[in-house]
């Protein structure tokens, strides 16, 4: 396991795993990040270096998870962080797989209906997913807010936090399945990667930030609310 | 798809219960049964368990850590469901349904083992009903089988599809005709 600090070269961190750019694109931080390290370009962007990095380091890692340090963040940071990666899905990640995917059913000329069976199925779990956004951005969020600019107390019983259903993210992964194993016919390959390549990072990008939701803003609501 | 043969360990049971168990393993297919672990057995290579429950809790550590595909056969069935890996049936339930339940783990236990198998007849039975809309305790009705071995069979069927979600499985069903 790799983890970055705030002297690292950001360029490095992209040529580490270049899935990291959609995480420093919502933080307003684009391509062309020269030979800065993460707290020169935080400073230039007027952004939390310490914050960002640990948020990187979340998203770059699938068995590293800060609890204690992201719970020393305020509860506004994290929500403007989750919104800001839901406004990601909504304008780009979702219309990304869905214009690759039109363009792979105009494309190919199997006349088996698989891909539009396929693509009724992506456009099921798209729903799903824009309904919890929308629910974010007018329920939750508003309500966490509402319970005040505070950080979670570290001793607060975090225990018996139920075991959530992820319906959204088995979803992305029956359609990499679906893709990756039992796609049948003739398809135009270089769309197809693509599809799949959008799917995969969508499908990572929401497994790593449920991680933040479920062991950060779910507590931190029932602490405060119970 | 040629597979090797598997290794079933079969213990705590008495001569009479092992004899009947050996003889419906048999019945499915070519495995070497063992009804002893004793201190020159490999427990690596051991594919499957059938087990009473006091010999559960006695290698507790052994099923839970290692997570082989284990079925128990107890007098009675309080919980179902404690773990991926375990499956409990009622040893007086009906013979059918242990039957069942010894084909579920056997084939589970092939499942591990091959990755991308095709499904059993059975198995497809299951889809084509959760495919048709039925929660898993219709499905037990209508295919007269428990609703612990229709879990277990979903969870197989995912395991060999890579599809985990129910409306992923009925377009899978659609796509192969399984159901129309």
């Amino acid at each position: 396991m790799t983890l970055f600090n705030i002297n690292s070269k950001l360029c490095d961190i992209i040529f580490y795993d270049s899935s990291v750019i959609s995480v420093i694109n919502r933080f307003g931080i684009n391509l062309g990040v020269g030979d800065y390290t993460v707290a020169e370009i935080c400073r230039s962007h007027n952004l939390d270096e310490n914050f960002l990095i640990v948020i990187i380091n979340t998203f770059l890692n699938e068995k590293y998870f800060p609890e204690r340090l992201l719970k020393t963040y305020s509860i506004t940071k994290i929500v403007n962080y989750l919104e800001k990666t839901n406004s990601y899905y909504e304008q780009f990640q979702l219309p990304n797989i869905e214009r690759h995917f039109n363009l792979l059913i105009m494309k190919s000329n199997a006349d088996d209906g698989n891909l539009h069976l396929l693509k009724r199925f992506f456009d099921e779990m798209k729903n799903e997913l824009l309904f919890r956004i929308n629910f974010d951005r007018q329920e939750w969020f508003p309500q966490l807010l509402q319970l005040g600019n505070t950080t979670l107390d570290e001793d607060i019983e975090l225990d018996n936090i139920p075991e959530s259903a992820h319906p959204i993210e088995d979803k992305l992964n029956d359609l990499k399945s679906f893709f990756i194993i039992h796609l049948k016919g003739k398809y135009d390959v270089n769309l197809c990667q693509a599809v799949v390549s959008s799917i995969i990072a969508l499908e990572k990008d929401l497994k790593q930030n449920n991680r933040i939701r479920e062991r950060i803003l779910l507590p931190f609501e029932r602490a405060l609310t119970e | 798809m040629a597979a090797s043969v598997r290794t079933i360990a079969v213990i705590g049971f008495d001569a009479l219960q092992l004899y009947s168990i050996t003889e419906l393993i048999r019945r499915e297919n070519d495995y070497v049964i063992l009804d002893t672990l004793d201190e020159q057995c490999d427990i690596d290579s051991i594919d499957a368990f059938i087990i009473t429950p006091s010999e559960f809790v006695s290698r507790f550590d052994l099923f839970l850590t290692k997570r082989t595909k284990t079925l128990i056969l107890a007098d009675k069935v309080s919980s179902v469901g404690m773990d991926m890996s375990v499956s409990v049936v009622a040893i007086n339930s009906r013979l059918s349904e242990i039957e069942e339940a010894i084909s579920v783990l056997l084939n589970s236990a092939e499942c591990g083992a091959i990755s991308n198998s095709e499904l059993s007849a059975r198995e497809r039975d299951v889809l084509k009903e959760i495919a048709s809309g039925k929660i898993i305790k219709e499905v037990a009705d209508t295919l007269n089988i428990s609703v612990n071995t229709v879990l277990t069979h979903r969870k197989n069927i995912s395991a060999k599809l890579g599809i985990r979600s129910v409306s992923g499985l009925s377009v899978y069903a659609l796509m192969n005709g399984i159901i129309k």
